[in-house]
């Protein structure tokens, strides 16, 4: 009631609805996002199993022809079926971005919650060896660990989780400092209910749902680095398709060819866009319960 | 005369499709004090922001809101912009969130006349403060917010919406951040401005004694108007009777002897920061079972740390502290938080946070099934059978998880029930409710520890008061007995 709460966005009630999907599903953006998110899925689905075109196969007949019906968005310098190359390259960019974020994820819950909840010299000391790979920009340490590993998809993802962990680390650190003061924590150790099923009931359960919302809002922002190195070739080795390396390929014949640009830029904003609305939405809905 | 705020069937409908506000109608003359009371969740907040364009975007407006000859229901972040200062001064509950804590306290009024691109004057500010009752005001208005009292900051924020002498100002819970005498010098000044007050609130008694109307809000809707004599003589609604019953005393304070002695703290002190800041002094403390013992004081005065050596989660620097055998048991002292919403788990069920004692390893293993049945029958003694077991704590009301967090600490049957502010995030009805089950516990044979800065409230729930400040010897509050012979160390000597 005071004038901060005035200005704040109002928080509505809640009421006999929980779960996460269909409040989602209610929340503005949250439904955008989620269209957005499941019509990639499929594409993404289809294109592992089923493509209109062999996506790999060159056919120099058909070279850097421009959209028709039979190759909707045109063909790439080898006559390739460019829909069949981002159907194909869907899942690898998804999914190895929900791989990467998924393992940082995990990482950051058990190293922080461990940290945090342990105190004293474990936490000195993982909180020493975060601080390291923090100090290092994740752009160069990823660089460093891909000049250690050699180009390849599976490094970069191994890479790209070696420079992003410690963050997660962090902030599930001082997540699980603020939840272990609360009050309900309190009283369930003043009820005698033994550490670990407080950690388990009490604690990991809040930190994990605002770990989660951060790692959501990061989906967008690693689709884009994963596409990124791709584009600079430290990701998927040709022929493989990704949709960094499909618009790393178009830039060579842009001015020849300029739709080839449209298909995999237009899919990474896509992707982008619907993990920031999904992550936007989240954040939305777990603020006015968690504030 | 013209109204200066009419409102016809006005209601306020949420994107979500929930209306928390419903065909509620009233208006306010020049010059009056036309209040709003009602229990939380009434709607108050609700149409304080609406009454102020502040509604969230999304947020739908029905009926009218004539305000100065204009119909404000559907108008836009511009026109409300035009209005806000002009025609509605607005004060808030909380005088520090309102301000910068980095800009002097006048800049925040001097923010009255420049968002409407009129020039401010310091002199005029000052004379406006002093005015108000701000001793010193050319002076002391260059200092930050956070140097200044409530009540002389909330003076601040009455000065700023009373800028361009607006015929209405808003105040919503102006006072409920301050101490029962400050608030009322606070509302005396509010009424000097000589606008129209609309005044929101949850304390009957307030406004009972400040405003000419009285409006009572109950579930989004207006049940009911009046003065405050006609509603005092002859409530109509049902919920009007229990807003003015929460001004009737407490069930009777226990006047039996009570033989057994629980927990005694003899010249107890703390401090922090490595010795440096001292904490409590030489304190005592006693408590018996069955027996409800009340903490007052201001803050800082180390009632907290206090309460925590009690708990048993702290330990003292110095002194004696004797404990019963009864509380060396798991789960002996039970605490009531502040903040109820917070002392439950926000992602389990409402039965799961009370049923949670039930499960601890020194007890007996009890079926889930089990476990609801017992929390399910300490909700309804708790009263509140009616709400849904399966709900989360940001379902319900402040009061309801209050209530059920009493539940939770009665159904592990604990020595002592600790509880620290367990009333001030709550409205009137509420506060009596907690102090009844409260009592009730006690007379279980439950001794209870209350920290309050609720006079009122302490003096009527509380056998003994105990008053603390610090560097001082602390005398009994108004509701304390006099010291009986046998009876655990009473009252407390902070300092020298």
């Amino acid at each position: 009631m005071s004038l901060f709460d005035l200005t704040r966005p109002e928080a509505p009630p809640l009421a006999g609805d929980r779960h996460v999907l269909s409040r989602l599903w209610r929340h503005p953006s949250g439904r955008a996002g989620l269209l957005a998110g499941l019509a990639l899925m499929l594409f993404a689905l289809v294109g592992a199993v089923w493509t209109p075109h062999p996506p790999d196969r060159p056919d120099y007949a058909r070279a850097l022809h421009a959209p028709s019906l039979s190759h909707p968005f045109g063909t790439d310098a080898t006559g390739r079926d460019l829909l069949s190359r981002a159907m194909d390259g869907a899942h690898r960019s998804i999914g190895s971005a929900l791989v990467v974020l998924g393992a940082v994820f995990l990482i950051g819950l058990l190293v922080g919650t461990t940290a945090g909840l342990a105190g004293g010299p474990t936490d000195m000391a993982l909180m020493r060896l975060t601080d390291i790979a923090m100090t290092l920009p994740g752009l160069v340490l990823a660089f460093a660990v891909l000049g250690l590993l050699g180009p390849g998809f599976v490094n970069l993802l191994i890479a790209l989780i070696i420079a992003d962990w410690a963050w997660y680390a962090r902030l599930a650190r001082s997540l699980s400092l603020d939840a272990r003061q609360r009050p309900h924590v309190i009283a369930a150790r003043m009820a005698g209910i033994p550490p670990w099923r407080i950690v388990w009931g009490h604690i990991l359960p809040g930190v994990a749902l605002r770990l989660g919302i951060v790692a959501s809002l990061a989906l967008g922002g690693m689709i884009g680095a994963i596409s990124g190195f791709s584009f600079l070739g430290l990701g998927v080795q040709p022929p493989r398709a990704e949709w960094g390396a499909l618009l790393a390929e178009s830039r060579l014949y842009f001015s020849l060819a300029p739709w080839l640009l449209v298909a995999p830029a237009g899919l990474i904003f896509l992707s982008v866009l619907s993990a920031n609305l999904i992550g936007n939405a989240l954040r939305d809905l777990a603020s006015p319960k968690e504030a | 005369m013209q109204p200066v705020l009419t409102c016809k069937g006005l209601s306020v409908a949420y994107a979500t499709g929930a209306r928390p506000v419903r065909d509620i109608s009233f208006s306010v003359a020049p010059g009056e004090c036309f209040a709003l009371v009602g229990g939380s969740g009434a709607g108050k907040s609700t149409i304080a922001r609406a009454l102020i364009g502040l509604h969230g975007r999304g947020t739908r407006i029905g009926g009218e809101l004539w305000l100065g000859g204009r119909d404000m229901a559907g108008a836009g972040p511009e026109a409300w912009r035009g209005v806000r200062g002009r025609q509605i001064g607005f004060i808030a509950q909380n005088p520090w969130s309102g301000c910068d804590p980095l800009r002097p306290v006048r800049d925040h009024v001097a923010e009255a006349w420049r968002c409407h691109a009129l020039p401010a004057s310091w002199t005029e500010i000052a004379a406006r403060l002093d005015r108000l009752g701000v001793a010193g005001a050319a002076t002391r208005m260059a200092q930050a917010p956070h140097t200044w009292s409530g009540g002389m900051l909330q003076r601040a924020s009455i000065a700023a919406a009373g800028a361009l002498a607006p015929p209405l100002v808003i105040a919503d819970e102006p006072s409920s951040a301050l101490d029962a005498d400050r608030a009322q010098s606070v509302l005396d000044v509010l009424r000097a401005l000589g606008s129209a007050v609309l005044l929101i609130s949850h304390d009957i008694g307030l406004v009972l004694r400040n405003a000419d109307r009285i409006g009572i809000l109950h579930d989004g809707r207006l049940i009911e108007q009046g003065t405050p004599d006609t509603l005092r003589r002859n409530p109509q609604h049902a919920q009007t009777r229990r807003l003015l019953a929460a001004l009737d005393p407490m069930p009777p304070r226990r006047t039996a002897p009570l033989p057994t002695p629980l927990l005694r703290l003899d010249g107890i002190s703390a401090s922090y920061d490595r010795g440096r800041v001292r904490a409590l002094e030489a304190t005592h403390l006693g408590i018996a079972a069955g027996e409800i013992v009340g903490l007052q004081g201001p803050s800082g005065c180390g009632k907290s740390t206090l309460l925590r050596i009690a708990m048993g989660v702290e330990r003292p620097a110095g002194g004696r502290i004797w404990r019963a055998a009864a509380l060396d048991r798991p789960a002996a002292v039970l605490p009531v938080f502040q903040d109820p919403v917070a002392s439950l788990v926000p992602h389990w069920p409402i039965w799961r946070s009370v049923a949670e004692p039930l499960s601890a390893p020194h007890l007996p293993r009890l079926s889930r099934g089990a476990r609801r049945e017992r929390a399910l029958s300490a909700l309804a003694t708790v009263g509140l059978h009616g709400i849904d077991p399966e709900a989360r704590p940001a379902e319900l009301s402040v009061g309801q998880c209050q209530r059920a967090a009493i539940a939770r600490a009665t159904l592990a049957r604990p020595a002592l029930i600790v509880a620290d502010e367990p009333t001030s995030a709550l409205d009137g009805p509420s506060s009596w409710q907690v102090g009844r089950l409260l009592r009730e516990a006690a007379d279980a044979g439950t001794a209870v520890l209350v920290v309050s800065h609720d006079t009122a409230f302490l003096t009527r729930l509380a056998d003994r008061v105990i008053a603390m400040a610090p560097g001082r010897t602390l005398t009994p509050g108004k509701g304390a007995r006099p010291h009986r012979a046998g009876e655990p160390a009473g009252g407390i000597a902070v300092g020298a």
